[in-house]
């Protein structure tokens, strides 16, 4: 046991004096520093910006849109002036006119107003929704005799009375954000409760979704504004609820599996604990999505890259360069077993990984703190059983440094089996990192997920790693949240990916062992 | 009933002296359809220098590196100290210590380094051991330099520090000599007698140089083309290879000699050519010749004594040795 603790020493001293080891784990260090500053100066830039207001160009941009709905108006007036005047006798087609007629005077009296007021359009405010139904109620109101010739007068008051009804509350709303935005927002919701309470169609439950909905608007009702971000997860939150009152998914319209529910419900745990910890109430005002978890996982993908490279450069070697030089001749003739030989290499690879995971998340720890320190960090937040748990930042950051610390083994042992068995360092690392590097491009594209629908492409290695996603399923929630992730799903699961993992590496290990110990050295 | 004791006790030290401490039995290795070794024995004795002895390509490095664990052999059995390698590998890796064709050692770790690594492998080397066989092959002033800066010389030292400094019972050392200059070589000579006779370690050595064994070895085994010709004391060998002269006897009447010595010693005479008859005698036979030769009026030049060199006697046992590969 003495002598091979001294044989695993001797195997560490071999690895860190490898001049590659520094030189890839500086460049690990400095490529985190080298990210972390990128993404800061392009975060400062996107900070710098308002984007309630508008810039010249959006500005120009809505001068020129008004200027062409204003040439189709001039159009449409005169082709009606035609119809009124006899020229032409085509009812229905009068009541078409009238109809675009109302649309794009809306349309201009809103564009109006937003040039008027310097409101940006673009970034989907919800006064953007008021001021539109108040411009389209307001040029209905004008034409509304018009349109509605025919019907019978109770009936065309009644519609007229709700029409100017709901143009008046929203006119009470535009009023009051010029003076106070968080009144007007919390008004505009109090509108929308009330209408809510008042509509008869919907059932209890729907109605108690919708005004929770509003609720947790109003509480986070930040100076008049809902972030785009918290207000996509507030509404992503209801449309969740109801997909379970209704027992039906957004997309198909099949009653839910037991296996769908039970993620829906999971889902919802995650989403609500979320809104309701505050995650999204962060400092920065144009920021609200979780800069610190976007970042963490751009710096471990990044470093995690050199690390592995690192880790299969020097398993890749490790038997192969031995052999080439015959330092070998120093291993064989000890007193020690060959199997003793293999698993002290095989040991010492395995710290020095750990090792260089650790110094790949103190790094990325303490760059995080120094370039992002104003950006409150967001714990991940998982639910078990339609329980939300809370992970803790650092924590979590250490548990998938580790998890990616299963590919870089999983690549270690496959550049030290061919090490072992071509005893050819080029050809060993060579193939290692092609196989890394494809394995990269087909997850990343989820091209196996595209390719097949058969159930082969669940032994496909590249399907097995990279298991962030698997150990922590909802941290892409909150991206998916935002709208620009789409989850594609999962091949396969966890357990059979750990299952698989377990089997490939006894396979690796085994056949290394084998070609260690029977093979001669000449 | 004291005297039986003493004479059992004095054969269990002489039994002991002469105890093989490494045993090779019937070892046989194929290379593919290649025999490179066919049913090799021998014995290696504590406290005796041993040459392996044999042209190149003839199985030497081969059988060293069957008996150093590099090559598993076909068959045959190898024991060290009483343990088979076998069986009991560790403990047969233990006692041996060694140089396999050249030193190789990790070019960026210091010479100090090598060692003490190499020492963390075996039980009981001490810092002080390190630094006695540092001392031992006169490397004290560069231990500390990097591997990648040593003349070969310098690491063909180190190569043998290495190999000693675990104390081996046997010490096995492949064409320790080559790349040494002739002081290097006295050197290296030196030490391997000195650790054969004064610490009874038994030095194993292969070479395909007879002077040099004839300098550094007490017994020699002869290989060739995978076969081990015999084993001999190396005084027998020289005796057996050498006394061998022959005489040159330069004369214009070549045909005249040969007719005066036919009579007696016919056998003796090698070759008539028109210049000179060559012929193998000793001294004595010498002066006769001369005696025989006045006698007779036969004019001759010179008589020129030509020695056989150990070389040629080599390769005359070796059959020409001559590379396999």
């Amino acid at each position: 046991m003495n002598k091979f603790f001294g044989l695993y020493l001797n195997e560490m001293t071999k690895l860190s004096r490898k001049i590659i080891t520094i030189i890839l784990l500086a460049v690990m260090i400095i490529s985190v520093i080298g990210i972390g500053i990128l993404f800061k100066v392009e975060l400062e830039y996107y900070n710098s910006n308002d984007y309630n207001t508008m810039n010249s160009s959006d500005m120009s941009m809505l001068e020129e849109r008004k200027k062409a709905y204003e040439i189709e108006l001039d159009g449409i007036k005169s082709q009606i002036e035609g119809i009124e005047n006899g020229e032409n006798e085509d009812e229905v087609s009068k009541f078409k006119l009238y109809n675009q007629l109302i649309n794009i005077e809306g349309e201009i009296t809103y564009l109006d107003y937003a040039i008027e007021n310097n409101l940006n359009i673009y970034t989907n405010l919800w006064i953007d929704s008021v001021m539109r139904n108040y411009s389209y109620a307001a040029a209905e109101i004008k034409y509304f005799e018009k349109v509605n010739e025919g019907y019978e007068k109770e009936e065309y008051e009644a519609t007229l009375k709700e029409v100017k009804a709901s143009s008046e509350k929203d006119l009470k709303v535009l009023n009051k954000y010029k003076e106070d935005k968080a009144a007007a927002l919390n008004l505009y919701l109090d509108y929308q409760d009330a209408e809510i309470k008042s509509n008869k169609d919907i059932s209890k439950e729907m109605a108690e979704i919708q005004l929770e909905s509003n609720e947790l608007k109003r509480q986070y009702n930040q100076n008049g504004e809902i972030s785009t971000y918290l207000n996509n997860s507030i509404e992503k939150l209801k449309s969740n609820k109801i997909s379970l009152l209704n027992n039906q998914s957004d997309e198909n319209d099949r009653p839910l599996t037991h296996d769908e529910r039970e993620e829906l419900i999971n889902k919802i745990a995650v989403q609500e604990h979320y809104i309701k910890s505050g995650a999204y109430l962060t400092q920065s005002k144009n920021d609200d999505s979780g800069v610190s978890s976007q970042i963490i996982s751009i710096f471990i993908s990044f470093s995690g890259f050199f690390v592995s490279i690192l880790m299969i450069i020097l398993a890749g070697s490790t038997i192969s360069s031995e052999v080439s030089t015959g330092s070998i001749k120093s291993l064989i003739i000890s007193p020690l077993k060959r199997h003793k030989i293999y698993t002290a290499k095989i040991l010492s690879l395995t710290t020095f990984a750990l090792f260089s995971l650790i110094i790949m998340y103190i790094t990325i720890i303490i760059t995080n703190q120094a370039l992002f320190s104003e950006y409150t960090i967001t714990p991940y937040i998982g639910a078990v059983n339609g329980k939300a748990y809370e992970l803790n930042f650092y924590l979590h950051t250490f548990l998938l440094v580790l998890i990616k610390g299963i590919d870089v083994f999983v690549f270690m042992m496959f550049a030290m089996m061919l090490s072992t068995v071509t005893r050819n360092t080029s050809a060993s690392v060579g193939i290692s990192i092609a196989g890394f590097f494809g394995g990269l491009i087909i997850s990343s594209s989820q091209m196996l997920y595209f390719i097949s629908k058969g159930e082969w492409r669940k032994f496909i290695p590249f399907a097995n790693l990279y298991l962030e996603d698997k150990f922590f399923p909802y941290s892409s929630l909150t991206e998916e949240m935002s709208g620009y992730y789409d989850n594609v799903g999962q091949i396969t699961s966890l357990n059979f990916s750990l299952i698989y993992i377990a089997v490939l590496l006894v396979c690796m290990v085994y056949t290394g062992y084998e070609s260690f110990i029977k093979r001669d050295i000449k | 009933m004291e005297i039986c004791i003493t004479i059992l006790t004095f054969m269990r030290i002489k039994g002991d002296k002469m105890d093989a401490i490494l045993k090779i039995e019937h070892l046989n290795k194929c290379f593919g359809k290649k025999k490179i070794l066919d049913d090799i024995s021998f014995e290696v004795y504590s406290g005796e220098v041993f040459g392996f002895l044999g042209p190149n390509g003839a199985g030497k490095t081969t059988t060293i590196k069957i008996v150093m664990g590099f090559l598993q052999a076909d068959s045959g059995k190898i024991t060290v100290d009483g343990y088979e390698l076998k069986k009991d590998y560790e403990k047969v890796m233990a006692r041996l210590g060694g140089i396999v064709e050249n030193p190789e050692m990790y070019k960026t770790l210091s010479g100090y380094t090598n060692l003490k690594m190499y020492a963390r492998l075996h039980d009981n080397v001490s810092e002080e051991r390190i630094n006695e066989v540092v001392e031992l092959v006169r490397l004290q002033k560069r231990i500390k330099n990097k591997v990648k800066t040593y003349s070969l010389g310098m690491k063909q030292r180190l190569g043998l520090a290495q190999a000693m400094v675990h104390k081996p019972k046997v010490l096995i050392l492949d064409e320790p000599t080559n790349g040494l200059d002739p002081a290097g070589i006295k050197e290296m000579r030196d030490i391997l007698r000195k650790l054969a006779h004064e610490e009874n370690i038994a030095v194993f050595v292969s070479s395909h140089m007879l002077s040099e064994m004839e300098l550094m070895c007490d017994r020699v085994g002869i290989i060739n083309n995978g076969k081990l010709i015999g084993v001999k004391k190396i005084d027998d060998l020289l005796h057996e290879v050498s006394g061998k002269v022959i005489y040159k006897i330069f004369s214009k009447e070549t045909k005249k000699i040969e007719d005066v010595l036919s009579t007696q010693y016919k056998e003796k005479i090698l070759s008539v050519k028109d210049e000179y008859v060559e012929i193998e005698a000793d001294d004595e036979l010498i002066t006769n010749i001369n005696f025989l030769l006045a006698q007779n009026m036969v004019h001759y030049t010179e008589i020129k004594r030509n020695e056989v060199s150990l070389e040629d006697a080599f390769i005359n046992i070796t059959g020409g040795g001559g590379a396999i590969e």
